[in-house]
């Protein structure tokens, strides 16, 4: 790929350029790597800064859909026997329940096991007390239960997974918080994308032979740069909370009709209680609600009454894009799971394409799609790899395992490896392989970036102590040298107390009191941008 | 099993061990009232050692607590400080900073300004009343001098390179040095609270004095995080400038 | 850090245990990470661990490496964590319950061997001293006593009493090791005219069975000594100056829900109230040179089991004992006391290396007093702070209460001056 600099503008050179850092962008880019060919990915944040970092971690047996959307039921069981052989390490095999209790219909429960044949779907019938012995919290009121193969997969790991196998690949590149302002169409290409630096406000241009448009829930947006107006999305909400440890052994899902807080779905050492869904309109300022808290948390009690006294550690939300096909309702949870490939066509676009919808679970088949339509198009011959091959792993692309740094660290046995986070216990190597490898790490690899490829700020004190840790390690290493690692610092626990915020009560309220104390009172964060202001440092107009 | 009851007969029992039970104690101490404080560990143990009455309002740095104090409740008439006479909240401030005084926490006392004390961070906070132990930093910051900063090998969370790199815009004479603290060379984890209680000792005290003045140049003062002693931070503080021969802070 | 025990031994689910054990709202899970416990803890750093690494492992479910980690037997489960914890997060507990899981063949031979000796014989003791040795030792001393000071020559030292009021349990190290440093106790009880007791049945005050994390020896141990105070039916008993025999006691009880027809008292406290009824009329005028003395609150006894009202006890009798102006306190004290690394079994566990380590927080704090004698009320405190003077070269004495008593009293004996520097030798000879 070619990089020159003219007129202060920045250009690239690539084969196809994917606009979207999730699931289905970075499995479009590791497709089309495995094919030979070039990609530049980009992505308005970062990886992972949408739905596909704001979900469950889910690989649906299929069982949630078999009852309403057998397609997407039966799609699920496929491709998560196929991401179990491809991703293993990225995956808890822990099995799933559902669970029906009093006051749930009966006769849904009863049709659930057909439903699940029909699709082709693995499921036993347990007796009330076969279930509890597996997960001991469930409600005593439990009277329908259905072991499933449920299972649950880090998306942070795929999609850092994906880039660092495509750069290994091809030499492909990802630029985070790069966002598309406009297209440049001639005779029904796109011949360039010129894009903007979220941080810096720096121009950039792409020239790409390809595009793709796996911008998720902002995918209407981008297609509309493109003129195309026939991506119709339905943005629908969904808040979950995490509570501190991990509450059952496997996923325990409701038997019932979908609704709020329905899942119990474990993830590594914690567990996610989920899911809200509400139709929003506007993707700005995405945040979970106290209200959205209380209605998962009331659900979620009928089937695991020791929600009650369970100490949540942070709340987030996702917006999930559902496609809206022409007269379809305005229910969210009615819209189907499935997803569409766009190839623009009859926009009379020749080099577009706009992969949307579909599910975490379903975002390798979306991508082997989506690269088969683009191979084609680039007169590539070469077929999908991505069912068979294995995902490989990597130094740096490890850290967002739970459990996995402490054990490193534990093994490794270095007493000058400093612990940097103490809740998820982040020694300084693993911050060091990532601000030195890991994906994105050409760009400054921030707080924030280092919270995305790993633990940090993620455990019960919410990044109370590790983003001070982490940002005087990044200053010793030089990787700041002004006052811009405080504002990151800032940016940084502001993004994880929006979390907090809605589940502050119990223990939680004086672990942030804590986070106050030593970031507001001792480090004065709260009044950086004050200091800023004034030029000679302090301001204080009556005064002076 | 019996286990005996202890009976203690007081006036007053003062429950918590925060700064306001503490505070509640020392008052009725000095009135004469026999007083019995219970509680647990609490903020208390997490305290900046810096004492606020008004930093900042409406998002502005404040130089005088007292004028914005006059801002702040004729916007919000309602604050709990209007229940209080500015001359109180002076007297109470003064007096129990003079108890941590007798302590040997000095404090400096409330004065008509904010200080503009260093954080860790190398940001400034505006604050009524800092211990004695920073007052150096706060000075040597308006005069520009030459200081040194110095962290540990081991300690976490405290970056001289940070504290540089944040606080040379407005103070360019700023430079940074690492060093290793007495007994904990290892390069392993240390705590602030171990190196405080270390300092305690006088042979600690003056092997860190040596690695000091070995690191000194041609600064005027040294700056350290909150390791100056912790019961006597007074007495250890005025014995490291002893020895090092400049203002430490 | 070194590298965990090779072999696998068994694997706790510590998060469970948790739950199991600690109050709802003081499990694990209430931790808010702020490193007090780690900060205050002098085995923080000893094998790559501390207290909140602890914790967040087990929250991290990392059982394997927890239970092979030999750090917890460099804790001497002295619950300082606990009590600086605003959560009253109990580590202490899971350590227990740790050592509890490692086979016997792996466990520090020496902490095992006391306690099978202490299960041997009906004396309990763990220095494998028998009772009638115990008795004859005690009889030669009362001898000796009555011959040595004329003011002594009724002196009795009762053996199973029926209807004493005090039940003495009295530490092995003195009838196996040192037997002239009975004497001053049973002085002191004569001389307020106690009515006491020893026992020829569960009289040895040790419980190395409890650091074993062994809770059927634990509960075993702490029986017989309770079935031999109901026996004599004594209103009160007392163990000589040791700390964690108290606390195995006090504690055992109550975990145990031992039937126990008598309250656990502290000798330190019995000293406090003699001194206040004018029955030990103890005074500073012998320390006419200014002879600096500090005090070591044993954990077991301060923080684990009376709390600050028996270190109110410890400084009321110290400074009656030495002068108000000569006496200094450490920093921390009371029930925020460091441990010193002789409690736990650490003694008799065989890590002399990072018991050392750990002491070095101890031997700070004393030498930040200048003190010339540390004054402690506990045998492994004693033992341990002895072995730390040595160790880092500092010049201090660790004495018993009952030496300065007696001293002060101008009864103690010459040949009971063990622990005394030169410049005591004569302080109080009455010959």
């Amino acid at each position: 790929m070619n990089t020159q600099e003219t007129n202060g503008v920045e250009t690239f050179e690539t084969d196809v350029l994917i606009i979207g850092g999730g699931v289905t962008g970075t499995g479009v880019m590791r497709d089309l790597a495995l094919r030979g060919i070039h990609c530049l990915l980009i992505d308005r944040r970062d990886l992972n800064a949408g739905a596909s970092g704001g979900n469950h971690g889910l690989l649906h047996s299929g069982g949630r859909y078999a009852s309403q959307d057998a397609e997407t039921a039966a799609e699920c069981r496929q491709e998560g026997d196929i991401l179990r052989r491809i991703a293993a390490e990225c995956i808890d095999d822990c099995g799933g329940l559902f669970v029906a209790v009093e006051g749930d219909d009966p006769e849904f429960a009863e049709a659930f096991s057909g439903h699940c044949k029909a699709a082709g779907i693995q499921c036993t019938s347990l007796s009330p007390m076969e279930a509890r012995e597996r997960e001991p919290m469930l409600s005593e009121r439990v009277f329908a239960a259905y072991a499933v193969t449920d299972a649950t997969i880090d998306p942070f790991r795929i999609t850092l997974g994906n880039v660092n196998h495509a750069q290994q690949l091809t030499r492909s590149l990802f630029l985070p918080h790069t966002e598309v302002e406009r297209f440049e169409i001639e005779n029904g290409v796109i011949s360039s994308a010129w894009c903007r630096d979220m941080r810096t406000g720096a121009r950039r241009r792409i020239l790409a032979r390809q595009v793709v448009n796996a911008a998720g829930a902002w995918a209407m947006q981008v297609a509309q740069l493109a003129g195309c107006s026939e991506v119709r999305l339905l943005y629908s909400k969904g808040t979950l909370i995490i509570s501190n440890t991990r509450i059952g052994q496997g996923v325990i899902n409701h038997l019932r009709r979908p609704g709020d807080g329905d899942i119990l779905v474990p993830g590594g050492t914690v567990s996610l209680l989920g899911t809200t869904s509400d139709n929003i309109e506007s993707l700005d300022d995405i945040r979970p609600t106290v209200a959205e808290v209380e209605r998962v948390l009331n659900e979620g009690r009928a089937m695991v009454p020791c929600l009650e006294k369970t100490r949540f550690i942070r709340a987030f939300s996702g917006v999930r894009p559902l496609l809206l096909a022409s007269g379809s309702g305005a229910d969210g949870r009615a819209v189907s799971r499935g997803f569409t490939l766009f190839d623009h066509q009859d926009q009379g676009l020749e080099n577009f394409a706009t992969v949307t919808g579909g599910k975490l679970t379903t975002f390798r088949l979306m991508a082997e799609k989506t690269g088969d339509l683009v191979a084609r198009r680039l007169g590539n011959t070469q077929p999908c790899r991505t069912a068979t091959e294995s995902l490989p792993s990597g130094d740096a692309i490890r850290w967002t395992e739970p459990g996995f740094a402490p054990r490193d660290w534990y093994k490794r046995n270095d007493p000058q490896d400093m612990i940097l986070c103490e809740c998820e216990m982040v020694p300084q190597s693993a911050i060091d392989s990532i601000v030195e490898s890991a994906p994105g790490a050409e760009q400054q690899m921030t707080l924030q970036a280092i919270g995305v490829r790993s633990r940090v700020g993620k455990g019960s004190c919410q990044g109370s102590f590790c983003s001070i840790r982490v940002t005087s390690h990044l200053y010793d290493r030089g990787v700041y040298d002004s006052s811009q690692g405080l504002l990151h610092m800032r940016d940084f626990l502001s993004a994880r107390f929006k979390g907090v915020q809605p589940v502050l009560w119990g223990e939680q309220m004086p672990q942030m009191e804590l986070s106050e104390a030593l970031h507001c009172s001792l480090m004065g964060l709260d009044q950086l941008e004050s200091q800023s202001d004034a030029p000679d440092g302090i301001g204080d107009p009556e005064s002076t | 099993m019996n286990r005996q009851t202890r009976r203690y007969k007081v006036q007053l029992a003062v429950i918590g061990s925060g700064l306001a039970g503490f505070a509640a104690s020392v008052f009725a101490l000095e009135r004469g009232i026999h007083c019995a404080q219970v509680g647990n560990t609490g903020a208390i143990a997490y305290t900046t050692g810096y004492f606020d009455l008004l930093g900042s309002h409406q998002h502005r740095l404040l130089n005088d607590p007292w004028a914005g104090l006059d801002r702040l409740l004729s916007s919000e008439p309602d604050h709990p400080l209007s229940r209080i006479a500015k001359a109180e909240i002076r007297t109470a401030f003064d007096r129990f900073t003079q108890t941590l005084t007798e302590m040997g926490i000095s404090y400096t006392r409330a004065g008509d300004r904010n200080l503009f004390a260093l954080t860790p961070a190398g940001t400034l906070k505006p604050t009524l009343s800092v211990p004695m132990t920073m007052q150096s930093g706060i000075a040597a910051r308006e005069r520009g001098a030459k200081v040194l900063i110095a962290d540990f090998w081991g300690l976490q969370g405290f970056s001289a390179n940070e504290f540089v790199a944040n606080g040379k815009a407005s103070w360019p004479q700023l430079s940074a040095t690492r060093l290793a603290f007495p007994d904990m060379e290892s390069g392993a984890q240390v705590f602030p609270e171990v190196m405080a209680r270390a300092l305690e000792v006088p042979v600690n005290r003056e092997r860190l004095a040596e690695r000091l003045s070995a690191v000194l140049g041609d600064a005027e003062s040294i700056g350290m995080p909150a390791i100056m002693g912790i019961h006597k931070p007074d007495h250890v503080h005025a014995e490291l400038e002893r020895l090092v021969g400049v203002p430490l802070f | 850090m070194t590298a965990a025990v090779q072999n696998s031994l068994p694997v706790i689910d510590f998060k469970a245990k948790a739950h199991e054990l600690l109050p709802q709202g003081a499990s694990y899970d209430s931790c808010l990470n702020c490193g007090l416990c780690s900060s205050g803890c002098p085995a923080s750093g000893l094998e790559g661990m501390d207290p909140r690494r602890f914790i967040r492992m087990a929250m991290l479910g990392m059982n394997e490496e927890l239970s092979s980690t030999p750090w917890i037997w460099t804790c001497t489960q002295c619950k300082r964590c606990m009590y600086v914890c605003p959560m009253s997060i109990d580590v202490s507990v899971l350590v227990g319950l740790a050592r509890g899981g490692w086979p016997v063949e792996k466990k520090p031979k020496g902490i095992v061997r006391s306690c099978e000796a202490q299960l041997r014989f009906s004396s309990t003791s763990a220095m494998g001293v028998r009772s009638e040795d115990f008795i004859e030792v005690v009889e030669e001393i009362v001898e000796e006593v009555r011959e040595q000071d004329e003011r002594f020559r009724h002196i009795e030292a009762p053996i199973d009493k029926q209807g004493a009021y005090f039940f003495v349990n009295q530490n092995s190290r003195e009838p196996a090791v040192e037997p002239e440093e009975l004497a001053p106790l049973l002085k002191i009880f004569d001389y307020v005219g106690a009515d006491w007791t020893y026992a020829s049945k569960g009289w040895a005050a040790e419980n190395f069975c409890m650091f074993t994390g062994d809770d059927a020896a634990w509960k075993e141990m702490v029986k017989q000594r309770v079935d031999a105070v109901n026996e004599l039916g004594c209103k009160v008993w007392v163990n000589t100056e040791c700390g964690h025999s108290f606390y195995t006691i006090w504690k055992g009880i109550e975990r145990f829900g031992l039937d126990a027809h008598f309250e656990p008292g502290s000798l330190v406290s019995f000293y406090a109230q003699w001194i206040r009824e004018g029955k030990l009329p103890v005074n500073p005028d012998w320390n006419t040179r200014g002879i600096k003395f500090t005090l070591q609150d044993p954990c077991q006894l301060v923080r684990k089991s009376i709390g600050d009202p028996v270190a109110d006890d410890l400084r009321f009798v110290a400074k009656q004992l030495v002068g108000e102006e000569n006496f200094i306190d450490m920093q921390p004290c009371r029930s925020a006391n460091y441990c010193c690394g002789g409690g736990g079994g650490f003694l008799q566990a065989g890590m002399n290396e990072q018991r050392h380590a750990y002491g070095k927080r101890k031997f700070d704090q004393i030498m930040t007093t200048q003190a010339d004698y540390v004054l402690t009320p506990c045998h492994n405190c004693h033992t341990q702070m002895d072995d730390i003077g040595e160790f880092f070269g500092g010049h201090y004495r660790v004495i018993h209460f009952w030496t300065l008593i007696c001293l002060s009293l101008g009864i103690l004996g010459e040949n009971e001056r063990k622990y005394l520097g030169p410049e005591l030798a004569d302080i109080g000879l009455s010959r």
